[in-house]
Order: structure tokens, then C-alpha cells, then sequence
């Protein structure tokens, strides 16, 4: 093995340039998988805090069973009572598996400034549950200050946080005045005179000329009712949210709860569209590094079967059997792929360093702030697309010394 | 000048017929209780190039006997080079049977080929063929290595081998650094590396000069006297013939003489 290993390594550094080159294709590719799956990780992480952090849904949601189904129409209908909701929060105290328990309800109307009426959608929220909710993400979403003025207090439940667009549109900002007006759940009409404590950006360019932010009392005060839509729940760490959905759901219907348990994936389903893409994206670009790769060694192992053709003629013939060449190749091929990998890797972290010291931002689409830009290092990744990159050098070299070592030995002596 | 016996029957016979081979058919080959290196029954040997049959052999018979230092004698395209392929278990015959140390290697595969030839085999080429990427000494050891000799033998091995054919000093130099005439010292030394039955060279001096030449068959008779190793040599050159004790002479893939003689000193 050491012998073939020596000769292996020899014929590499004896053909150094054209190894190069192969090694180059191998840490471009691999760096290039390891860098865009980097950044696919933080894509995928950071959507997913800004939906539990940053929307608020947190690990997993309770509501009334059939609001995401039948209740789409009348959503009013499914909201849970002060008494479900409180069962609902002892419960989920008493298990001790939440961090963080807040309930929420939707509301929508309008909104007008005395001149200018203009629709909203607002989620009401109890400002100092929601606000520590918040706190505690620990991704990119905790650096992101999308807001100016102050976060909404318990202590003054008539101020709002209103976004920029539905802001503009009003033409009023923050200190600013307002009429929210909306049905209430017995249809009749109800109005409250709010302040606007906040502007912010919606983070959805849709939603930037609409969406609302209002005391949970103030939007059960304007559709006059003391129901919520759900319970928000955020679970302790290292609880599997899967699981504990499924328990939840099962001990709070058998407490007599008409309930729906769902994970924060469910709550938003264009998480799976858009983790879908990327995951397309991503076997697009990975098949095509992956054959540039294959073939550069392929083409390399090739060139030198044909070249040292007469030097495996004269390791038959002192001995060698066949699968000794096929080693000694698949050495070579090792060789290349692990240089490669190395390199790879080392571009990786340089992509990274560059990454972490210039803080780059950008705005994802539909996105209307700048969010920084990061690119995670994921070891299980870069073991995983490594190890495939070995595997592959290894087995790129196979076929060409297999049909080497499958040649007649006189004809391979013979080979000018 | 002494005829082989066997090539004495055939010339009266004037049939392919070697007495000593024909005992393979019924019990293994001896002489004087001693087993042939190699034999060749009734070799026959053809290559295609194109739509054309090439005839190289044409029935073949020739037993290698231990400690024998032969030369293979002919012009060029009469299947000097194809007896030492066959005689070195490099290739098949298309017909007849080849016999290395009693058996017959028809019934091998290709471990077991391999084997025989890391074993019992060495074998020295017109262009020397030395890895170019290893050292003389590295060169030397190879064989054994790939026989799974323990490298501290392999090398000790190897230095005094390389001393034995006179490239003390050398041992640390690619193949590139070395003339001819060196390297195929080196080929000498690696040919003799596992200690081998048989020695196989064909045409060992061709590149060389005359006087290399000389010197490079004076050693290999050396080593065949020291060593007690068949030395099997193709070549066109009448002149290194003085120094063998065997010649065999083909003319258009036959064997035409075979004769015993005093080698010159």
C-alpha cells in the first residue's frame, strides 16, 4: 500500500500543473456547494425565526379546530373564550414546556386619519409577551431594527405600531392620530381613537401598506369580545416540537378542548415553497459542480493511464495483479480528491471570514428592509458534501485503471 | 559444440517433437530428478493486425532447464521477443501449453499469474523500464514490496544487490540521472530482487553500447553463476552469443538449432 501510495503521490507532483488544475476544479466545486449550502442554511434559519420571533407564532400555536380550515370564511366563529384560552395557558404552564406563552388575535378594518380611510390588518398582541418573544431570537432576526419609535406597552393600550407604507399613505407618522373602525363579532360597528407609538416595515411588500400592530386589548375591545384566535406558544429548547405538538393536542382534547395543535411550519406553508426552490436550486447547482468535478478527474486519470500505460505494463509484469493498478489509481484519484476537498474547505472559510469581517446585507425578495447577509458552517455539511467528493474522486478512477489493468500485458509494454 | 538431444530427434524425426516435453502428458517433467524452469509445448502464436493473421509461432517446443544462461538468437520478426513473452508468463499461446515449475499456467488466473511472476520471475526489458518516479534503490525494491517483503529486508536487500551490480553510490539517483548502461544495472538488480527460478531479457543491450553490452552479459553471467538463476536472453547480436552456453536460433517462428556450447570467458 505505502509503495503504491509513494507512486501515486510521485506521478501526482511529477504531473503537477494538470494536478493542480484538477484539485482547483475539485475546491472550487466543493467550495462552491459548501458556500451556497451555507447560505441556504441561513436563508432556511433566518425564515424561520422571522416567523417564530419575528411574526410571532412561536414553536407551535393552539387554536380552535377548523380556523384554518372552514373558519377562513368566518374566522369569528372559531376564536377560543377567556376560559379555553386561560385552560389553554394553565395547562401549558403546568407542563412547564414553554418558554413563552402569548395569545393573539386577527383583526382587520379600517383606518382613517379624519380625511383618509384605508384598510388594515392588524394582530393584536399583548406588547410585553410578544416583545420577549422577540427577544429571544438569536439569529439575524435579533439584529434586525425594522421599527422607529418605541415598542408598544401594556401601559398604553391605544397605542399602535403602524407600517411605513400605511404610514405614508395616511400621511401621518409617529405621535400621529388615528380612527381604527371594524365590525365587532355581533356585527355591529365600533371605532377607537388610537396613537401611532410606532412605524415599522412590514417585511412584505404586500403587506407594507396594510399591516397593524395593536394591544391585544385594544382589538378585543374593538370587535368587543374577550376571545383570542390562539395561544402562542414558544418551547423550551430541546423539547422536538413534532412531539410535543402531538401531546399537547392529544391532553388538551381529552381535557374537553375542541383544539388544533400545529407547528410553526404549518402556520406558514411558504416556508416548504421556498425551502423547496432553494433545496432545486441547490440539486441543480450540486449536479453541475459535482459533473465538472467528476469529469476533470476522470480526464486527469485518463491522461495519465494512457501516459505511465507502459509503466503499468512493467508492474504486471513484475507482479502487480490487477487490482493492485486498480489501487494504485484509485490512490491517485484519492489523492486529488482529498487536496480538493482541503482546498475546498479552505475557500469555504475564507468565503466565510470575508462574510463575517465586510457584514454584506441585502434585501431577500419581497423584502422591503436590509437584513445581513451570513453564511453558516455547517460541519455535518461539510463532512457529508466532502466525503461525496472523495467518493466520487475515488470512484472516477476506477473505470479508466479497471480498463487498464483489464489490458494485455505485452500489448500495455508495448504502448510507446 | 554440443546439439540438445531433443532438437537431435526432431532434426531425424522431422517431426515437432521434443522427448522431454512429452513426458508432461503422462508425469511432471524431470531431468536428473531436477524440474524444468519452464517448458513450451507446442506453442503456437499468431497476432492479428487488421484483416491479416500474423504467424509468430509456429509449434514451439523448449524446456528451460535450472541454472541454464540462454540466448535466443535470431533476425528481426522471427518471435525472439514473443518466446520471452510467453517464457515470462506475460501472454497466452493461441495453442499449445507453457509449463513453469510443473504446472501448466493455462490453468492460473491472475493472482496466482502475478505471483509466479513476482516469485520466480525477473525480467529485464529492451528500454529498461524503470519507474521513473522512484529512485534505483526504490526501483530494486519494488518487487519485493509488491511480494510483501518487509520493507527493512526489501532494502537491505536492494542496496546489496545494487552494489552487486556495481552501482554503489547510485542508489539515491532517478532513473533520469542514470546512463544506459546504469539503468539497466538496475534492471539487473530488480530482475534478481525476489530471487526468481528464471531471468527473462529481452533484448537487454540493444540500447546499449558494445562495450556496455559486453559488460552488462558478462554480469548477467555472473549472476547466473552466483545466483544458480536460469538467464533467458533474447538478442540479433552475434557477438554476445560467445558468452552463453546455450543458443537457440528461430528463423520465421521456428526453432532451427539449438545447440550446447563452452561459453567464452
Amino acid at each position: 500500500m505505502l509503495t503504491w501510495l509513494k507512486i501515486a503521490s510521485r506521478n501526482l507532483y511529477k504531473n503537477r500543473r494538470r494536478s493542480l488544475f484538477t484539485i482547483a476544479a475539485i475546491a472550487l466545486g466543493y467550495g462552491a456547494v459548501n458556500i451556497f449550502g451555507g447560505f441556504t442554511a441561513y436563508v432556511f434559519d433566518s425564515l424561520k425565526e422571522s416567523y417564530i420571533y419575528g411574526r410571532g407564532t412561536g414553536d407551535i400555536a393552539v387554536f380552535k379546530r377548523g380556523l384554518f380550515d372552514q373558519g377562513r370564511i368566518d374566522p369569528l366563529r372559531y376564536l377560543l373564550d377567556k376560559q379555553e384560552a386561560d385552560t389553554i395557558r394553565e395547562y401549558v404552564e403546568k407542563q412547564g414546556i414553554a418558554r413563552i406563552t402569548t395569545a393573539q388575535i386577527k383583526i382587520s378594518g379600517l383606518m382613517s386619519d379624519g380625511e383618509i380611510s384605508t384598510v388594515f390588518i392588524a394582530s393584536g398582541r399583548v406588547p410585553s409577551e410578544y416583545h420577549e418573544l422577540r427577544s429571544l431570537a438569536e439569529g439575524v432576526i435579533s439584529r434586525i431594527d425594522n421599527y422607529s419609535g418605541a415598542w408598544l406597552s401594556d401601559d398604553t393600550p391605544y397605542g399602535i405600531a403602524v407600517s411605513e407604507g400605511l404610514a405614508a399613505k395616511l400621511g401621518q407618522g409617529k405621535g400621529g392620530s388615528a380612527i381604527l373602525s371594524s365590525p365587532t363579532i355581533d356585527g355591529m360597528v365600533n371605532a377607537l381613537d388610537v396613537e401611532i407609538v410606532q412605524t415599522f416595515q412590514a417585511g412584505s411588500e404586500l403587506l407594507n401598506d396594510k399591516l397593524i400592530l395593536v394591544p391585544l386589548t385594544l382589538a378585543q375591545e374593538l370587535y368587543q369580545t374577550d376571545s383570542v384566535e390562539q395561544i402562542n406558544i414558544l418551547l423550551r429548547k430541546g423539547l422536538d416540537i413534532k412531539t410535543t405538538r402531538q401531546q399537547l393536542e392529544d391532553q388538551l382534547r381529552a381535557a374537553g378542548l375542541d383544539i388544533e395543535v400545529w407547528g410553526w411550519e404549518q402556520l406558514v406553508p411558504s416556508y416548504f415553497k421556498i425551502k423547496n426552490m432553494f433545496d432545486i436550486i441547490f440539486g441543480f447547482i450540486f449536479v453541475i459542480v459535482f459533473t465538472i468535478a467528476a469529469m476533470s478527474i476522470v480526464n486527469t486519470i485518463n491522461m495519465a493511464v494512457m501516459e505511465r500505460t507502459r509503466e503499468i505494463g512493467t508492474l504486471r509484469a513484475l507482479g502487480a495483479n490487477r487490482s493492485s493498478i486498480v489501487l494504485l489509481f484509485s490512490i491517485e484519484g484519492t489523492l486529488l480528491g482529498f487536496a480538493g476537498t482541503m482546498g475546498g474547505l479552505l475557500l469555504t472559510f475564507v468565503a466565510w471570514a470575508v462574510v463575517l469581517i465586510l457584514e454584506p446585507s441585502w434585501i431577500p425578495p419581497q423584502f422591503t428592509t436590509r437584513i445581513p447577509l451570513e453564511i453558516y458552517l455547517l460541519p455535518v455539511n461539510l463532512l457529508v458534501t466532502g466525503l461525496i467528493f472523495l467518493g466520487l474522486a475515488l470512484i472516477a478512477a476506477i473505470p479508466p485503471s479497471l480498463r487498464i489493468s483489464r489490458q494485455g500485458i505485452v500489448e500495455s509494454l508495448g504502448h510507446a | 559444440m554440443l546439439i540438445c538431444p531433443a532438437l537431435k530427434t526432431i532434426f531425424r524425426s522431422g517431426l515437432p517433437y521434443c522427448d522431454n516435453i512429452s513426458r508432461y502428458e503422462s508425469e511432471p517433467y524431470s531431468n536428473e530428478n531436477l524440474m524444468a524452469v519452464v517448458a513450451l509445448k507446442d506453442v503456437h502464436k499468431s497476432y492479428r493486425a487488421g484483416d491479416t493473421e500474423l504467424r509468430v509461432l509456429e509449434g514451439i517446443d523448449l524446456v528451460i532447464e535450472p541454472g541454464e544462461f540462454v540466448a535466443i538468437a535470431g533476425p528481426s520478426g522471427s518471435g525472439k521477443s514473443t518466446i520471452c513473452n510467453l517464457l515470462a508468463l506475460l501472454d497466452n499461446p493461441n495453442r499449445g501449453s507453457v509449463y513453469f515449475n510443473d504446472q501448466n499456467v493455462e490453468e492460473l488466473g491472475d493472482r496466482e499469474l502475478s505471483l509466479l511472476r513476482n516469485h520466480h520471475i525477473g525480467i529485464v526489458f529492451q528500454g529498461f523500464n524503470l519507474v521513473q518516479v522512484l529512485t534505483a534503490h526504490e526501483n530494486v525494491m519494488l518487487p519485493m514490496e509488491i511480494g510483501n517483503t518487509p520493507v527493512d529486508k526489501a532494502s537491505s536487500e536492494a542496496y546489496r544487490l545494487l552494489k552487486e551490480v556495481g552501482l554503489e553510490g547510485f542508489e539515491h539517483q532517478r532513473p533520469q540521472q542514470l546512463s544506459g548502461g546504469q539503468q539497466q544495472r538496475v534492471a539487473l538488480a530488480r530482475a534478481l530482487a525476489t530471487n526468481p527460478r528464471l531471468v527473462v531479457a529481452d533484448e537487454p543491450t540493444a540500447n546499449l553500447d558494445t562495450k556496455t553490452a559486453m559488460q552488462i552479459i558478462d554480469l548477467m553471467r555472473n549472476l547466473n553463476r552466483d545466483h544458480g538463476v536460469s538467464f533467458v536472453f533474447a538478442t540479433h547480436d552475434e557477438r554476445l552469443l560467445q558468452r552463453v552456453s546455450r543458443i537457440i536460433r528461430l528463423l520465421d517462428g521456428l526453432i532451427v538449432e539449438d545447440t550446447m556450447q563452452e561459453a567464452a570467458s
